[in-house]
Formats: structure tokens, sequence, C-alpha cells
């Protein structure tokens, strides 16, 4: 199944939203993102762990070992300060840009 | 800015790093395949299956690893690979640039070899830090130990798991009774000694105890790796075979490991027992009058035992076996490296080092900063245009230091390859012998980079960040005058330095030349000095007065009243001997030298008597003749004639006293005892004057007496020129010390040179575009540097000159003004100075006038 492409820097604002409800391993990430887009939404590896290393980069997420739910050794991103503040300034930016976008869509 | 530090980190700790993302990946792939596993998919399937989903693992890591590093390095890389096409288009400052920090690193580099080797670096042994070196002192004042000392310490420490005693002295081995003899010092040892070092042998074995027995001892020798190969060419049948000291043979035992030569300054070649000290030395250890005195004490501390421990109860061990004032002896417990034994190396050492290392990295930097900036000048429109296309100041600059980092690497690697080349080479060339210590290790290989490092960053980043500072004024002024002050100030004393250094030189090539030929005290022009080894047949039959008595009647048959029998030559092997004042306890001896030569030798040689006269050439006449030097010191305000002194049991009468000539050294004259050929137990020789033809009628007698015997003919000169051999290494120190110090300066001037004329590139231009002829250019441009060079030589040749004076002892009588030497060295500098301005206009008066007057900035 072919994946939409996404607007370039969304894929970061999209697992910053994930993590920011509970911490989270990259596995889970993408199965959150996969079920919450009902399936359309299928990150790919090479494309999440770059995003996650962007995040821990800019201090937006910190990561640390520990079990996964099955007891398997799993690396759990965590959203920081920092990550909130970003993750709101960029909603909101979002927000605009879409609102933006339909508006244009729709009155052209 | 912390996500500059995160992206370090991540670099420094890149395994980790590394790791981390393979395992979290890897976790990732288990947790999909699992997932497919519970879906009811065959778990040879499901890991297939879930390593197909996850597509290329090693893509998805280079990419998230690309997050944090490839921009960083990728960057760095691209500044390296641009660096290097700038250098290369421009040669000329490429290879200076790399000359001058060759030059300076290396240097410093020796300079800190030197200190390291000498200071810091502990001996080549074994477990070196066990080991103890034992000092004794009386509050202050160093002590010598004795044997007793040593016997108390080794028979009740429990500190020390074991302990020796080395006495150091001084030998001439031969590998055969005839052989010339090879000067070097050995150490007298008990037996142990290589154990409590730790020193392994390249072949046989060291000492043994009972070698070493009290009285009784075996003449054994162990001799260094270096010996080896000298006097044996390491022939591997060397064990067994004699080492000859004085008529006596040693037998070889062992050879040491390469590389131990014994502790600071590593020229030790021989390890005898100690017991043999009765035999090596005048005056022995184990004599009467010694009293034991003096002998060195080293141990190796038993497990966890401190320096403090040994000191402790090694102190009351001394105190109580000695007695009397030995209440505030204190015993200390060094370590093997200089650095760690108070009192033995001056503060002043080190300060000195580190003062000269400083200013050749100030005069090294100083041009390279010269050159520095007279590059940006030039690059100045390339670097404003990248800086107007976008590119971060910072970036700019780092691309700049990036181009010094590259030279400096370079610089760097080639003076490693200096070190190990040419310093092997200098030493061939110059036959100075170096012990194997002095090779670079692993922390002069560091701080060569360091130092190279150091230099590049400091005197690049200075100008870079100058030249790319952004402001709309600066691409039209010249350089302000302050900056050129100060660098005609450091031009100024780096000739001037030069100057001086190489006058130093100079002078003291021309005073050793002088020395070998002039100012010992009479004529050595038609002088000629034959030596003369009897062959063992000759020398098994007579002995030594009978020898020296047939050579004298030989050469009188011969009617040769000009030739002298001596048993010691002039410049030669030095005699000492203990003399008494006839009727004085044998502990008022006192040293002296010794001469043994024919009477007739005074007159031949054109010796003055103050009074009295020559000798009789018999020895039952026992009469001597005095230096006025001994005399003085022997009977100060005396008449010296007519005393009687006392020589290894012999009374002698002194018959007369001569004038204070040169016959040992020509920088000393000792007091001297003259006594008739034949006393003393060396091999006679001759000196005689007249020319080639005497010197061969002379040998051909000697040849009849007994044909096998060899014999050495040179003349005085050549044999003045031989002793003189440590004085000419320090003279070929001194000239590749000043003309490495005239490089540099030469650099210097090139780089200031270099500066003024891409300053004036635009005035050159339009005095050429109104017709100044290019001659007249290239004068008005010499005057800037002008005033540099002549001061710094004028400066230089003013202190040299005040300096002279202070030389005037090294100089063997030469003067410290000597007019030649400040010609050569005026010519020599005024030279490189023309050189190092010429090359840099010329390039200036090339460029076609328009091309310089189109270029707007």
């Amino acid at each position: 199944m072919a994946t939409p492409d996404l607007l370039p820097g969304t894929l970061d604002l999209l697992i910053l939203r994930v993590i920011a409800r509970e911490s989270m391993h990259g596995y889970g990430i993408a199965q959150r993102l996969k079920a919450l887009s009902n399936d359309v939404l299928q990150v790919g590896e090479s494309s999440l762990y770059p995003a996650l290393q962007r995040l821990l980069l800019n201090g937006y997420a910190d990561a640390e070992w520990g079990p996964s739910e099955n007891n398997r050794k799993a690396r759990f991103y965590t959203i920081t300060k920092a990550g909130k503040k970003q993750l709101a300034a960029e909603r909101a930016e979002f927000d605009q840009l879409i609102h933006a976008i339909q508006q244009v869509l729709q009155n052209a | 800015m912390f996500a500059w530090f995160r992206r370090l980190r991540a670099r420094i700790r890149y395994r980790s790093f590394d790791a981390d993302l393979r395992q979290e990946i890897d976790a990732h792939r288990a947790m999909t395949e699992a997932e497919l596993r519970s879906r009811g998919v065959a778990p040879g399937e499901a890991r297939t299956a879930s390593t197909r989903a996850m597509g290329n693992v090693t893509l998805a890591r280079e990419e998230a690893r690309a997050v944090w590093l490839a921009p960083w390095l990728e960057s760095v890389w691209q500044d390296v690979k641009y660096g290097v096409r700038a250098l290369l288009r421009t040669p000329a400052y490429t290879i200076t640039t790399l000359a001058t920090m060759v030059i300076g690193v290396f240097l410093n580099t020796a300079a800190f070899t030197f200190f390291n080797t000498l200071i810091l670096r502990p001996w080549p042994v074994d477990h070196a830090d066990e080991l103890a070196v034992l000092s004794l002192h009386a509050g202050t004042a160093p002590q010598r130990f004795t044997l007793d000392h040593y016997s108390a310490i080794r028979t009740q420490t429990t500190a020390l798991q074991s302990v020796a005693a080395i006495r150091m002295q001084w030998v001439n081995p031969r590998t055969s009774p005839g052989a010339e003899s090879y000067g070097t010092s050995a150490e007298l040892a008990t037996a142990n000694y290589f154990d409590v070092l730790g020193v392994p042998l390249t072949l046989g074995r060291f000492i043994r105890a009972d070698e070493n027995r009290d009285g009784a001892y075996e003449r054994v020798a162990v001799i260094s790796h270096r010996l080896w190969q000298r006097l044996f060419a390491g022939d591997p049948e060397v064990l067994g075979k004699p080492l000859y000291f004085g008529a006596n043979a040693f037998i070889v035992v062992g050879v040491a490991r390469s590389g131990w030569n014994g502790p600071v300054p590593f020229n030790t070649d021989v390890w005898l027992p100690l017991q043999a000290d009765r035999e090596i030395s005048r005056s022995s250890v184990f004599s009467e009058e010694a009293a034991g005195c003096c002998i060195s004490i080293v141990g190796r501390r038993a497990p966890g035992a401190r320096h403090a421990r040994v000191e402790s109860e090694l102190t009351a061990i001394v105190r109580q076996n000695a007695s009397g004032q030995t209440r505030d002896w204190r015993l200390r417990s060094n370590g093997t490296a200089l650095v760690s034994q108070p009192g033995t190396i001056s503060v002043v050492a080190p300060i000195l080092m580190l003062a000269s290392a400083a200013i050749v990295i100030l005069l090294t930097g100083a041009n390279i900063a010269h050159l520095q900036v007279a590059r940006m000048r030039s690059r100045r429109r390339e670097v404003q245009t990248r800086l107007a296309l976008g590119a971060g100041r910072w970036r700019v600059a780092r691309q700049i230091v990036t181009e010094s980092l590259i030279v400096a690497t370079a610089a760097g690697a080639l003076t490693l390859v200096a070190l190990f080349n040419v310093t092997g080479l200098f030493v061939r060339l110059s036959e100075v012998d170096l012990p194997e210590v002095w090779k670079p290790d692993l922390a002069i290989f560091g701080y060569c980079l360091l130092i190279s490092a150091v230099m590049a960053i400091v005197f690049g980043l200075a100008p870079a960040l100058r030249s790319t500072r952004m402001s709309l004024v600066q691409s039209s002024g010249a350089t302000p005058a302050g900056r050129l002050r100060f660098s005609t100030l450091l031009l100024t004393t780096q000739i001037a330095l030069s100057t001086g250094l190489l006058t130093g030189a100079a002078l003291f090539t021309r005073a050793l030349h002088y020395a070998a030929t002039a100012g010992v005290g009479y004529t050595i022009d038609d002088l000629s000095v034959i030596s003369f080894s009897a062959s063992s047949a000759w020398a098994a039959t007579t002995t030594r007065q009978a020898r020296s008595q047939a050579i004298q009647d030989t050469l009188a048959a011969a009617r040769l009243p000009q030739a002298i029998v001596s048993d010691t030559l002039p410049f030669g092997v030095a005699l000492n001997t203990d003399i008494r004042k006839f009727g004085a306890p044998p502990r008022e001896r006192s040293g002296v030298n010794v001469t043994a030569m024919t009477a007739n030798g005074f007159a031949v040689l054109g010796v003055a008597f103050v009074d009295g006269h020559p000798y009789a050439d018999r020895l039952d006449a026992a009469e001597a003749v005095v230096n006025e030097r001994l005399a003085r010191r022997m009977w100060p305000g005396e008449r010296a004639v007519g005393q009687r002194i006392v020589e290894s049991d012999t009374t002698y009468t002194i018959v007369g006293v001569v004038q204070d000539v040169h016959f040992v050294r020509r920088d000393a004259i000792y007091p001297t005892l003259f006594l008739p050929s034949g006393t003393m137990s060396t091999q006679p020789g001759v000196m005689v004057r007249g020319g080639h033809g005497v010197t061969e009628q002379v040998r051909s007698l000697l040849t009849s007496l007994d044909p096998a015997a060899r014999i050495t003919t040179r003349t005085m000169a050549e044999q003045i020129a031989l002793r003189l051999g440590d004085e000419r290494d320090g003279a070929k120190g001194a000239w590749a010390g000043g003309l490495l110090a005239l490089l540099l300066a030469a650099f210097g001037v090139f780089g200031v040179f270099t500066h003024v004329v891409e300053d004036r590139r635009r005035e050159i231009g339009i005095r050429l575009a109104m017709g100044a002829r290019r001659d007249q250019v290239l004068r008005a441009l010499f005057r800037s540097t002008r005033s540099p060079v002549l001061g710094g030589l004028g400066l230089g040749l003013l202190v040299s000159l005040s300096m002279g004076p202070l030389a005037q002892q090294f100089l063997y009588g030469l003067s410290p003004f000597d007019p030649v030497t400040f010609a050569i060295v005026a010519a020599i500098l005024t030279c490189t100075g023309l050189v190092a301005t010429y090359v840099p206009a010329r390039r200036a008066l090339r460029v076609d006038p328009a091309v310089i007057l189109k270029q707007d900035t």
C-alpha cells in the first residue's frame, strides 16, 4: 500500500504529538501512527529513525532504554519541555498552513 | 549551541551511539516479527517477512546516523579538499610556511627530546618505577656512601628486595694490547647489579657472585651492545674473548641488552666486578686511605614499599651503623628519572630550555603570521566574494584555519621524519656518539604534533578572523603602521639573534683552527708525533725501560738529536699521578700531570728553563723537572730547585723549573711533573722536529727495532686536532644552530617583505604606469626592509663584540674581535637578506600594471 507523502517536517510533529501522551519506543510509535491514521500513514524505519534522531539532536525528546510490554529491551522516547513548546508552536503553524491550503483549494 | 554539544558528544561516544542505534533497529525488527507470529505466520516465515518489511536496515541506520554526524564531517572534508587545492595554487607560500614550521617544530622538538631523555625519562629497564636511587645527606650537604653503608643496608633492609653497589670509572679498553684504545665509562658493580635493574643480556651472563669475592675476583667483563658492535663488530663468538684494561685482560662473559648504557648520561659500555676496582682505579675504594669511599647504591623496592618507607628504614640503618657525627644524616630514595632526584639538576637548565623553546615558537609563529597576513591580503577578493555570497564569517575563518592545520600536519609529519632520519644522518656525518636512548619515542611524537597544531591554530586564527571582518573601508586601507613597526622589531631581533649565533660559531671554528696551529707555547710547525705500540713478541721479552732505552740508543746511533723519546705523547692520553713533598704524610699527596720524555725534549721543543737545568737521562739519577704552575703550588714563595718529592715510592730531586706550556689540553695548563723517559707504564713514542724525511727515517728505525710494531705518524697539528674532537662537535652544533636561526630569519624577511609588497601592489602598479623604471621601484621596495636587516646586523655584531671578552677563555688565544670572522658573518647575512627580499619583489614587478590597476580593491 502506498503511503501518501507527508509535508516536510510533519513526521516530526506527528511523533512529538504521539509521545506527548506517553513514552514510547520506535515500533510503538509506528504502530500508533498507523492505527490513529486508519492504516493510511505507514512510516518506514528509514524515515522514522532519522526523525527520532532529529528530535534527540534538537533536544525535543529524550531516549532511555527500558523493558517493552513483552519484556524486550527497547528504547523509549519521552517528550521534553522544549519538545512540548515546539509541539505547540508547530501545531499552530500547521493549523494555519492547512487552513490556508484549504482556502486556496476551495476558493480558487 | 546545545545541539552542537550533543553532536560533539555523539561524535566522541561514537561507538556507544552506533551500538544504540543498531540495537534499537534490531529491537524494532524483532517486534515486527513477534507481531507477525502472533498473527499466525510460521516462525521461519515471520523472520523473513519482518526483515523484508524493514527494508534496507543499513540504509535506515546510515540515514539516522547522518542526522548527527555526516554534515559535520562532510563540511570538514570539504574544507580539507578546498584547502589542499588552495595551497597547491600558491606553492611559494606553502613551501615557505612549511619550511618555517618544520624548522620551528624541529628545534622545539629537539629541545624537548633533550629534556625528555635527560630529565623526564626513567632508566630504560624493566619496571623502572620500582627502582630506588639512594643518596645520603648530612643536613643539606650531600654525603657519599661507603662499602660499610652498603653492607649494612644489604643485610638489614626489608623495604628493598635487592640492592647493588656501583662505582663509576673512566676506562680505556682495547681488544689487544697494541690496539687503539676506546675511552668510555665503566660501572664496577656487585654481581647482582643487572638482576636489581632487571636488564636482560643479549649474549652470555652477568658477573657471578663467586667472581666478585672479597679480595679475590675473576677478570670478567660484561660489555654494552654498542661496544660489542664497535669493538667486536657484533661478533657472535665474542664470549671468552679478552678486553684489555692497561696490561690486564678481562674475559668477556656477556653482552647487555641493546639500549642499556647505564644511567644518565648513558655512556657506560663496560661492567666489571666491583672488586676489580683494586686494579682499575688509581685510588681504589678498597685501599686503606679510601676507607671504602665512595660508591653509589641502587635498589629495587619490595612490593608495596614506598620511597618514604625506604628512606625512614635506611636512615635508621645508616645512623646506627656509622659512628660519631651521623645524627643529622638522612638517606633519600628517589626514582631513576633525573627530574625525581632533587639536587641533581639545577632549575636553570629547564628554565633555559623552556625559554629558548618559547622564543623559537614566538619567532616561528610571527613569521608564519606574516606570511598568512600577506596571503590573506592577496585573497581579499576571494574572501569578500564568499562572504558576499552568504558564507558565515566563522565558516570562512574555519576554512582558512583548516589550511593552516593542513600545513601544520604536514610540518609535524616532516619533522618526525626528520627526527628519525636526519638526526641519525647528522650523528653519522659528525661521528658524534649518541647513545641508543636518544631515539624519539611516543611522548616526542605527541609533543611534535601538539606544537605544530597549536602553532597553526594560534597563528592562523588571528589573520583569518582579521581578513573575514566585514568592513566597507577595510579593502582600501594598507596595513596600519603600528603593525609593521612591531614586525620590524621582531625581524630586527631575529636577525640580531642569528648574527650573534653565527658570529659565535664562526669565531669558535676559527679559534679551533688557530688552536691546532699556534699558541701552545712552542713552535709546532715541523713537529711530528710518532706513536709506537710494541708487538707482543717484543713486549714479552723486554721491560718498558729496556724498550725506551733501546729506542733512545737507536735514535742516538742514527744521529737524530732532534728526536725525543717520550712515554706520554702530547695531547694524547693524559697521565696523572699523586706526589707529595718528601717527608710529608701520605694523605698530603696531590694529583699532578706527568710528562716523561728524554731530557733533550726541552731544547728541541723550545720550552725555556726559568730556573735550574734539565734532568739527567738516567732513572737512577732520580731527577725531575716541574713547570712553574706546579712549583708555585708546591712551594709558594720558595725556590723549587733542590726540593724533593715522592712519586710512587721513588724520591726525586727537582733540578729545574720550566715555563708553562700546553702539553695535554689546548684550553688548560696543568701542574706538570717532568720525568725521564721510561718511568711510566705506557708505550714509548717519539716526537721529532724536522720535515717529512726525518719522520720517515725515525719510522724506519723503529720498524727495524720491532718489525711487528704498530706505528702511527701524525703532525703535531693533527695530534692537537684529534684532541679537539669534542670542541669540533660543539662548533658543528653552533653552526647548525646559527644556520637554522639564519634560515628562520630569512623566512621572516621573506614573509614581511611579501606582506609589504602585497600591501603596495597598487602603488607599484601606479608607479610603473607612470613610467618608473623597474629598478627604481625595486630600490624603493628594498628600502622598507633595509632598516631591520641593517639594524639587526648592527645590533647582532654589537652584542657579539661586547660579549667577546666573555668568550675569550674558549678561543685559545684568538682575539674575540677577529675581523675575518665579522666580515664573513656580515657577508652571509647581507646576502641572505638580499635574496629574501628579491624573490617577492621580482614577483610584484613581473605583474602587468594594467592588471594591478584593474583590481578595484
